[in-house]
């Protein structure tokens, strides 16, 4: 029951409040106009300057720089990274990427039928068999 | 005064007075309704300024309400202009169709929406020949409801055709933009208002994890 009486209130605010949100309309539509006329001519004068209304303020600048760093610091930062290393890193790290085989032709290319002798295991031990 | 109280209703008259009842409800009903769209369209066209706002706020390039509201007024407008354009273009369009047609037809008191020469010949007009009867004891009476125009075509009412449409929907257009720019404007209001205010109590405090005293469990301390 309170909350048809609740509908009820709301519904006589908005019957009531309704000229007034129509007269708030129309007087921000009237001062529109004069804004629009106002841009208007401010954009016949940025264009002249090769300017835009449109384009993004100084705010959104320095934000898109804070949200979205410029390559050129991203850049920075990954030099950072590949600092110069010394001849030993070098040596292995190019030695792993170039010994390291791509695909399995690659890798058996060099395969000669023989067995590695690192993977050759100790004789098995016979005792251990027989049991 | 006493033989208006003392009125007797013939059954005429209750049949009148109950289908003016049932439309007075109808139509404060349709305006109470229409009200609260017209509300709720301003506050969801008003949240549209946080969207635009968002970025710079959220990296604290704006940190103070007077920056906030001259940015957010800069961005307000920028985006009314965009969207005013159109609107104002058709009403343009309307306007240089009836400068052209009055010149040529050499009448500058031409109305568009005119029932004899205008739009207003494409749509069904009513006349309401009610009078009052004179005896005190009657309420007003509609004797009869006559169709005062049918819709028909007239080549001459061709302005009227273009124009009328042409300031019809831009007035409606603009009405809605002109709402938005409103919504936009009170909520950026709101916003400069709040959004800089600092809290006291602690975010991660179990007090702000759970306001409500009521329902607070003692073990979850």
């Amino acid at each position: 029951m309170s909350g048809l009486f609740k509908n009820l209130g709301k519904g006589v605010l908005y019957v009531i409040g309704f000229p007034f949100v129509i007269a708030g309309i129309v007087l921000t539509g009237a001062i529109g106009i004069f804004i629009f006329l106002f841009q208007l001519i401010k954009i016949i004068i940025l264009f002249f300057q090769g300017r835009s209304i449109f384009q993004p303020l100084d705010e959104d600048i320095k934000a898109q720089a804070i949200l979205n760093p410029p390559l050129e610091e991203e850049e920075e930062k990954n030099q950072d990274e590949n600092k110069p290393v010394d001849d030993y890193q070098v040596y292995t790290t190019g030695s792993f990427k170039t010994t390291t085989p791509t695909s399995l032709e690659d890798k058996y290319s060099d395969d000669t039928g023989s067995f590695d002798d690192s993977l050759e295991t100790e004789p098995r031990n016979e005792e251990e068999e027989n049991d | 005064m006493i033989n208006l109280i003392l009125v007797t209703l013939s059954e005429n008259d209750k049949r009148i007075i109950f289908a003016l009842l049932i439309g007075i409800i109808l139509i404060i009903a349709l305006v109470g309704y229409l009200s609260y769209l017209l509300v709720r369209l301003v506050k969801w066209q008003g949240r549209k300024i946080e969207t635009l706002t968002a970025d710079a706020v959220n990296t604290k390039v704006i940190i103070d309400p007077k920056h906030l509201r001259r940015y957010g007024t800069k961005k307000n407008w920028a985006m009314y202009f965009k969207q005013a354009i159109p609107p104002l273009i058709i009403a343009a369009v309307g306007v240089i169709v009836l400068i052209i047609r009055n010149s040529i037809y050499n009448d500058f008191s031409y109305n568009p929406f005119s029932i004899e020469n205008g739009f207003g010949t494409l749509i069904f007009t009513f006349k309401f020949s009610g009078e009052l009867t004179g005896n005190e004891y009657d309420l007003i009476r509609f004797s009869k409801i006559v169709v005062d125009n049918y819709p028909h075509f007239i080549p001459e009412a061709w302005g009227g055709y273009v124009v009328a449409p042409c300031f019809m929907v831009s007035g409606v257009w603009y009405f809605l933009v002109a709402s938005s720019l409103l919504g936009r404007t009170i909520h950026l209001e709101i916003l400069c208002r709040n959004k800089f205010e600092k809290e006291m109590i602690n975010p991660n405090s179990p007090q702000s994890q759970n306001p409500n005293p009521n329902n607070q469990n003692p073990n979850n301390l």
